[in-house]
């Protein structure tokens, strides 16, 4: 990388990412501070072996957030049975996931918690296509599945949605969803 | 409500950005990794500072270096390579490791203490016989890809500390 002329390109990158990996990163992390760490060894990585940010390769840096998370839950958890033995307790943290706008706080809290009591693989799926924008053969890359799995997994997930949101369409506001645009 | 439904009010929820601390502590380390790719060749050819414990791997250098150069003059055995075709094929693999790591720490760390006994070198001089047992500990690190390397070695020293009795 060049310091001088690679400095915008990782900010550029970096800007653009990093909200998408730290909502993913917090799926395995107790809090967000956790998974600011995680997001920032794991870019730091990803950007010393692929220093143009070559989007072909974002999968792999999905996969590193993974990896980093689950070390760093494994740690904390053998560090919270410490410290509850200890009389000791991990401070709570309720940061929210999203940025929501004003008006729509409270549809905002409905949906997250919708997306937040689903299983952690369709959650996984949910973040990686929604959010990451990823397509089902980059999360199959990132997560280490099959793309049938993924797939279906997505299937599953907003099934589970449907069904939980459904009796929130009014407070939800659901606008018809616009028209595909065809090619 | 349907699927497409769904994926649109999902949509409209954007992920929560990070801290400006994350992008300056990012900013930290990515120039703090290219120092070190940028320093490395001068730092891996600087003379380190020398310490007690290097008086042992020096003499360890200097039983190696003896134990080549016997080998070297010894009367080559058929089928065997030589020294010269070892060197030969050693300089066409990749560059050795010690001229793309950095060293990072060397640490001594006391493990245990024996107590050899009170003995008397001469009749009015009793003195104290120690063992002392520790584990050097050095660590490098490619600053290509972070990786590090760690050596333990074990020393077992002995110790002898003159006694005074009051």
């Amino acid at each position: 990388m060049n310091s001088t002329a690679g400095n915008e390109d990782w900010q550029a990158c970096f800007q653009e990412l990093a909200p998408k990996l730290l909502l993913y990163a917090r799926q395995w992390t107790t809090s967000a501070a956790d998974a600011e760490d995680v997001v920032q060894m794991a870019f730091v990585r990803w950007w010393q072996r692929n220093p143009g940010g070559d989007r072909a390769h974002v999968p792999l840096l999905y996969a590193a957030v993974k990896t980093i998370a689950l070390d760093l839950h494994k740690s904390a958890t053998r560090r919270a049975k410490r410290e509850a033995a200890s009389d000791f307790a991990l401070p709570s943290e309720d940061a929210p996931y999203f940025d929501p706008p004003v008006e729509d706080r409270e549809s905002a809290r409905l949906l997250e918690r919708a997306v937040l009591d689903l299983p952690p693989e369709q959650r996984e799926v949910v973040t990686l296509r929604i959010w990451g924008g990823l397509t089902y053969a980059e999360i199959a890359q990132a997560t280490g599945e099959t793309t049938n799995t993924v797939a279906s997994r997505y299937r599953y997930a907003l099934n589970n949605l449907h069904r939980v949101l459904e009796p929130h369409r009014e407070d939800l506001g659901a606008a018809p969803a616009p028209a595909p645009v065809v090619a | 409500m349907n699927d497409a439904n769904v994926e649109h009010l999902l949509r409209s929820l954007r992920p929560a950005a990070p801290s400006a601390e994350l992008t300056q502590r990012v900013e930290r380390d990515l120039k703090l990794a290219a120092l070190f790719r940028d320093a490395a060749p001068a730092s891996v050819t600087a003379k380190p500072k020398r310490t007690v414990w290097q008086s042992h791997l020096t003499w360890a250098a200097i039983g190696a270096a003896a134990a080549v150069l016997v080998m070297s003059v010894m009367p080559a055995r058929p089928g065997l390579p030589t020294g010269s075709e070892l060197t030969n094929q050693s300089q066409t693999t990749e560059a050795p490791l010690t001229d793309r790591i950095l060293p990072v720490s060397s640490s001594r760390e006391w493990v245990d203490v024996e107590d050899g006994g009170i003995s008397f070198a001469t009749p009015d001089s009793p003195q104290r016989q120690m063992r002392v047992h520790s584990l050097e500990r050095h660590q490098w690190i490619d600053p290509r890809d972070g990786a590090e390397y760690t050596v333990e070695v074990p020393k077992v020293e002995s110790v002898v500390l003159p006694v005074k009795y009051q």
